[in-house]
């Protein structure tokens, strides 16, 4: 018996983000850090740097004022000893 | 990766007119994530709205057929819509000074006769787009645009008051409590007769500045810190509540349905009944 291992990849739309850094606060786990790079509309989009802490709570993508935050779940094949 | 809720969108008016951190945007989001995960067709949908920020959740952003009506007529507009298309999820999203303030006889009398449309009354405490002048939601403590030297009225239990007319059904979340306002949603939609959701929301710009918050998560943190569920409040007083944000579910309950009401007088005089 096992479940189904996921992977979980999180884009942000960086036509949509306006920065307001919510997503790295509240982010449970700290997925997310806080640019140092301005981008091409003036605003500083964060980075998901650590992917792997992630639990798919999904706070950062329903929070998101700009619908900016994509994450995707994929189910994989392995199987996790419970 | 493909960003799946921006097709519920009016893609060519993004990204939004929105202040960064502006709760408005997370209730829109919401919004969409609702739609897609109850399936119902935007064709199917009819959203009716006045004037105000919020008011810009349905027009232009999300794509459905709009009624972008005068201050405070959404949901006069919206009752016509409801008699005239029963079978169209009707839905009217609109701010505290539209709905409570300016357009609060026509909230309480469509709570009164049951209507099915669904309300969402996104409350930032302060008429927003017009620079923060006082509303009937914000509390008495605030200083604002049109009570400089303080406010001397008492905010007005909006949630209270509709569910007092008799809505089918009523609750009040914040835009922190995302996971239990998007079930909301879905159960606010699902339910016959006039249902209504408060959502407390941040306004960085026009309120949160005011009371000390001057980003969108300083407010978002204190819905998190104050809110209390509403099974936990009884017996509480007064002032020990002052400053808490009051979550949950208010009511739900089966009453007839407005349009059901006059379809049924139809219906006799169809079959020659009198
Ligand atoms: C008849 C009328 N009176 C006043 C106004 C000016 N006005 C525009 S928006 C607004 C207040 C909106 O407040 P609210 O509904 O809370 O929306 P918010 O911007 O806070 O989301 C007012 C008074 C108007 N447009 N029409
Ligand atoms: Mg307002």
């Amino acid at each position: 018996m096992g479940i189904k291992r996921k992977k979980i990849e999180i884009e942000i739309d960086e036509r949509l983000c306006k920065g307001c850094d919510i997503c790295v606060i509240l982010c449970s786990e700290k997925v997310f850090t806080i640019s140092k790079k301005i981008n091409s509309n003036g605003y500083y989009v964060p980075i998901p740097s650590n992917i792997e802490n992630c639990n798919g709570c999904l706070i950062c993508e329903l929070i998101c004022p700009e619908l900016a935050v994509i994450l995707e779940k994929t189910e994989l094949d392995e199987l996790v000893a419970l | 990766m493909e960003n799946k809720y921006v097709k519920y969108l009016r893609n060519e008016t993004l990204p939004t007119e929105f202040c960064v951190g502006c709760g408005c945007g997370t209730v829109l989001n919401l919004f969409c994530h609702v739609i897609d995960e109850m399936q119902i067709n935007p064709d199917d949908i009819i959203t009716v709205t006045g004037i105000g920020c919020s008011s810009w959740i349905p027009s232009p952003y999300f794509s459905a057929d709009t009624l972008h009506t005068t201050h405070g007529r959404a949901i006069a507009f919206a009752t016509g819509v409801k008699v005239m298309k029963p079978g169209k999820h009707v839905i009217v999203i609109a701010g505290d000074g539209d709905l409570a303030g300016i357009g609060g006889n026509h909230l309480i009398h469509a709570a009164r006769r049951n209507i099915g449309l669904t309300v969402f009354l996104v409350n930032n405490y302060i008429y927003g787009m017009t620079g923060g002048q006082v509303s009937p939601t914000t509390p008495s403590t605030v200083n604002t645009a049109t009570t400089p030297y303080g406010n001397v009225e008492q905010p007005m239990q909006i949630a209270e008051l509709v569910a007092a007319a008799g809505a089918s059904y009523v609750a009040r979340w914040t835009t922190y409590h995302v996971f239990h306002l998007k079930k909301a949603m879905k159960e606010a939609i699902s339910k016959k007769g006039f249902s209504f959701i408060e959502i407390c929301s941040q306004c960085p710009t026009s309120y949160g500045k005011r009371v000390g918050k001057r980003e969108g998560i300083d407010q978002l943190l204190d819905f998190k810190e104050n809110s209390m569920n509403i099974q936990n409040v009884s017996g509480m007083r007064e002032d020990e509540l002052e400053g808490k944000y009051i979550v949950g579910k208010l009511v739900e309950r089966n009453r007839l349905e407005f349009v059901d009401g006059l379809l049924n007088i139809n219906a006799q005089f169809a079959e020659g009944v009198r």
